[in-house]
């Protein structure tokens, strides 16, 4: 059972080592087996995996306006992605569950990963009832544990409380913008495979294509604002391994993608600017290799995915001093992002 | 370079993911059974069964670490079984029948079928009508929640020999006694012990 508290401590450091503290709570959901295991926890760290989505589609640009050929920037972005009020708890229906009950009704509110930190007297009492003999005693109505339910983990009201203004899922993203011809940007974020200690790897690969439209306007020269058309994708792999022996891991995949048209106009040193149009992302997240319950032995138990697409609205302000270059931007999506930024920027 | 901005990445997030500083809190609650079985008694008198356990290894091994309390929420008992020509727990020549349930040497259960006109206690929830034991439903001894549940009291000298085993991990003696007349007599009888644990995470 070690493993399994290790590898759910594992799965949120998908963005971080946040502490030990969850381990105990969603633990024991596997006792209730794979399926509903995979239904509690797809649903309680949501916001996790859904904020990080929205997130991996911030930071692409700080400007309409292209680089000169073999002009470049190089940002670096911090980017936090909202978790709505409505995300902080779920849903908990028996009926979408085998072995997994609340014994005070057919459905109760229960906190997601983004949720307040409540004491045990504050959170419902969950039941890992035996309805199909997990453990092979021939009683159906045998109850295993009960547990109050995974706490929040109250992230707003800790560290990450001074710094952001609100329940958000950090995204740091670092990227290389270069100008090519045409007015047109290549922006490229890569980081090859690392080993991060002795058990875990990272990589991360996206690209994006910034063209300048305002050349291809009539009256190129008189109209007023700097306009462009904005393609991006990225991918985040990560692989964390939770046994010396490296047979058990859990594995995360996040694609995300947006298409957007920016405008921008530079006055002095300030550039501000808005886009429009559509972003979407997906998250795969697996348990891979055995585990062992007290009942039994699992096989790859964990594999879900999250999905999202839908507008996307941003405005934001750069301002340049020298090479310099300082960025905020704030996107009004399912997941509102704030994204603040710096770096340098050369023609 | 890459190795550098991705630590720069990673230790950016450590900062920023940190709980609160209440840490977490979590009950985790389990029903212990404790059974006995006793076979082929035959004979008048008393006889008795043990069983030893260490409750905190067994309920609560994965979370001892972090368990900050304990608390009993309720005790049952059942007969769960009974069979063979006879399982009395009548009055027999000059002795009272019964049952008793211990918990290192605490009166969890105390059920005496007196003879003569010494009256009853709560015998008849283990018994027909002519003393034979019966398999029974679950009789509550100890209900934290709802004590009018309860059907035949327990001392709260037992509940707290089961904090005090289960917060020093310590083991149990438990041992039951049936009083009565027995032949070719198997009898198994059931103690649940419904256990929280309250576990903080800093």
């Amino acid at each position: 059972m070690k493993r399994i508290y290790t590898f759910l401590l594992a799965l949120t450091l998908v963005f971080s080592t946040f502490s030990a503290k969850a381990q105990l709570d969603i633990g024991f959901l596997l006792e209730a087996g794979a399926n509903d295991a995979n239904t509690y926890l797809s649903n309680y760290m949501a916001p996790a995996f859904r904020g990080l989505g929205f997130g991996m589609n911030g930071g692409w640009y700080q400007t309409a306006k292209p680089h000169k050929s073999l002009g470049f920037d190089l940002s670096v972005s911090l980017i936090a992605s909202q978790v709505p009020a409505a995300d902080e708890f779920f849903t908990f229906n028996n009926s979408e569950f085998e072995n997994f009950y609340f014994a005070g009704g057919n459905s109760v509110q229960v906190p997601t990963m983004f949720g307040p930190n409540l004491g045990a007297d504050d959170l419902p009492q969950l039941t890992v009832r035996d309805f199909s003999d997990i453990d092979s005693d021939g009683d159906l109505q045998e109850d295993l544990i009960r547990i109050s339910a995974p706490t929040g983990l109250g992230l707003q009201e800790g560290d990450l409380g001074d710094i952001l203004p609100f329940n958000a899922v950090p995204v740091p993203m670092v990227q290389l913008g270069v100008g090519l011809v045409k007015g047109t940007d290549l922006k490229v974020r890569f980081i090859p495979e690392q080993t991060i200690g002795d058990d875990a790897t990272i990589s991360l690969m996206g690209f994006g294509l910034l063209h300048d439209v305002t050349q291809w306007l009539p009256g190129e020269n008189i109209f007023p604002l700097s306009l462009s058309v904005f393609a991006g994708f990225t991918q985040l792999n990560t692989e964390i391994f939770l046994d010396d022996s490296k047979t058990q891991s859990m594995s995360l995949e996040a694609n995300s993608f947006t298409g957007q048209v920016i405008a921008s106009k530079k006055i002095l040193f300030f550039t501000p600017y808005v886009g429009l149009g559509f972003a979407s992302s997906t998250s795969n997240v697996d348990l891979l290799g055995r585990f062992e319950t007290e009942n039994s032995v699992l096989t790859d138990p964990l594999s879900f995915e999250y999905e999202d697409s839908g507008f996307r609205a941003n405005a934001g302000l750069t301002l340049e001093l020298a090479v310099i270059r300082l960025n905020v931007d704030y996107a009004f999506q399912e997941y509102n992002t704030l994204t603040v930024g710096f770096g340098i920027s050369i023609r | 370079m890459y190795k550098k901005l991705t630590l720069l990445t990673f230790l950016s997030l450590s900062l920023l993911w940190s709980c609160g500083e209440a840490g977490l809190e979590s009950d985790i609650s389990k029903v212990n059974e404790i059974e006995f079985t006793v076979s082929n008694i035959t004979s008048e008198g008393v006889h008795f069964e043990n069983a030893s356990v260490n409750l905190a290894d067994e309920e609560f091994a994965d979370y001892l670490g972090d368990i900050e309390q304990f608390k009993v929420n309720k005790m049952e008992v059942q007969i769960t079984a009974v069979s063979g020509d006879l399982a009395s727990i009548a009055p027999y020549g000059n002795g009272n029948g019964g049952i008793i349930v211990s918990l290192d040497g605490s009166e969890l259960l105390a059920v005496v079928y007196f003879g003569g006109s010494n009256g009853t206690t709560n015998h008849q929830l283990f018994h027909d009508g002519q003393g034979n034991l019966i398999s029974t439903e679950k009789i509550v001894l100890y209900d934290e929640a709802n004590p009018s549940n309860v059907q035949i009291p327990s001392s709260q000298e037992v509940v707290n020999i089961l904090i005090s085993a289960l917060e020093n991990r310590s083991t149990l003696n438990a041992r039951v006694g049936f009083g009565g007349k027995f032949e070719n007599a198997n009898i198994t009888l059931k103690v649940f012990l419904d256990l929280t644990a309250r576990a903080q995470l800093n």
